[in-house]
């Protein structure tokens, strides 16, 4: 009985990643991948106010999953600890930032689904700091209740959704930026001149 | 005294299942099927995909909808190969996904102009995509049913409407080769006198076997 209590009141989860391979085009450049602590660390917890905790771990699975999608996107990626650690070799440096996430419980919204959203920033520099581009991405997911179905399998499922969907979007973006598309033209002349 | 035992046993080993039940309803698991699984298809056949459109929020085609089309199409065409919706989507990742996807053929050239998406379709063979849209919704409920220990007394009955149509993409022409429309009603009804007894309108079901027969009709031309 005392699990069961304990199942109720709290909401510990950490998230998983269950995307597929991404089909991208290659795109011939070294990049560096920082993820601030923000992101890196990421973890939802809302203040007890009726006795119901939630911790919900999403650090590991966001760092897993966009680790995978660049590196289905570019020639070479290496994550760097410190903004500092980016090399003049590098051909562009990514930062992910998580701005924004929210969850959502069928027993709060009333509704026949789980929810999950996060919103991110992704600002892409060269490797001595000057910005090409900056653009922003959201994921939405939701997962049905059903028979049996735990809040941490609900969760858990509601955000893979969301982060496949951020997956899908950053890779259709990025191709499409036009500063972006403007700074792989400018280096592809570059390299036809030399 | 035997009787009271035996009781007493059946009490207990219920109360332990429901017990368990309730566990595993509190466990922990991730998502139960890998996405990067390899799709297996015979490549001497051409392919075809059934993808229900989930753009539009909460009028998403129900993916038992669409599996009961893969189902029965499955049934009409031994020459075919029929890609599983959610492995095709995991094939051609992140390109037909909920926010990605081509809305209208020109999306669908535009998308092809990749060519990773393209070695990937030659690769599945893919010869049509088949897009349906709409659901299956309730359209009235009435009635009122009670039930005690000695039994139920009372009837209730409900209405639903289905209506979906289908667009079939050819891949080949970068074409719509042919649009369907199925509209379906029915009422179900569940009398009780001492046992429910339910008398179902399978409308859904009604709905994709009148368009699997359709879709049928359309592909052999």
């Amino acid at each position: 009985m005392a699990s069961l209590t304990g199942c109720a009141n709290k909401l510990v989860v950490e998230t998983t990643v269950n995307v597929p391979k991404t089909l991208a085009e290659e795109i011939p450049a070294d990049v560096a991948i920082y993820f601030p602590d923000t992101t890196r660390n990421h973890a939802y917890v809302e203040p007890s106010r009726d006795g119901k905790d939630w911790s919900i771990t999403t650090g590991p699975s966001q760092v897993a999953l966009l680790n995978q999608v660049f590196e289905s996107m570019f020639a070479s990626t290496s994550s760097v600890e410190n903004i500092e650690d980016v090399l003049s070799e590098h051909d562009l440096v990514i930062i992910p930032e998580l701005q924004d996430m929210q969850f959502s419980l069928p027993s709060k919204t009333h509704l026949g689904f789980y929810e999950v959203w996060m919103q991110y920033e992704f600002s892409i520099k060269l490797s001595d700091g000057t910005s090409i581009a900056m653009f922003p991405v959201n994921g939405y997911g939701t997962a049905p209740t059903a028979f049996l179905t735990s809040n941490d399998e609900g969760i858990q499922q509601a955000a893979n959704t969301a982060f496949r969907e951020l997956g899908a979007k950053l890779v259709v973006r990025f191709n499409d930026n036009i500063e972006i598309q403007k700074w792989l033209s400018s280096r592809k002349d570059q390299n036809e001149d030399s | 005294m035997k009787i009271r035992n035996m009781k007493l046993a059946f009490t207990r080993s219920t109360l332990f299942l429901v017990f368990c039940l309730m566990l595993t309803a509190c466990a922990s698991t991730g998502s139960k099927t890998p996405a990067n699984q390899q799709l297996q298809i015979d490549k001497s056949l051409p392919s075809i995909v059934i993808l229900g459109r989930r753009h539009i929020g909460h009028n998403e085609t129900e993916l038992d909808y669409v599996s009961c089309i893969e189902e029965e199409l499955g049934l009409r065409f031994r020459s075919l190969n029929i890609i599983p919706e959610q492995q095709f989507l995991d094939s051609m990742y992140p390109y037909f996904e909920k926010s990605t996807a081509p809305l209208t053929i020109h999306n669908l050239s535009q998308i092809m102009q990749k060519p990773v998406v393209t070695k990937k379709l030659e690769e599945l063979n893919m010869s049509h995509l088949i897009w349906i849209a709409g659901n299956t919704r309730r359209t009235g409920v009435s009635g009122s049913i009670s039930c005690a220990t000695t039994g139920c007394l009372g009837y209730a009955t409900w209405s639903d409407a289905a209506d979906y149509e289908a667009h079939i993409w050819d891949i080949e022409k970068l074409s719509e080769s042919d649009s369907i429309e199925t509209n379906r009603e029915g009422t179900s009804h569940l009398p009780a006198i001492v046992v429910p007894i339910p008398i179902l309108a399978r409308v859904q079901t009604g709905a994709c076997r009148e368009m699997a027969e359709d879709i049928t009709r359309s592909l052999r031309g």
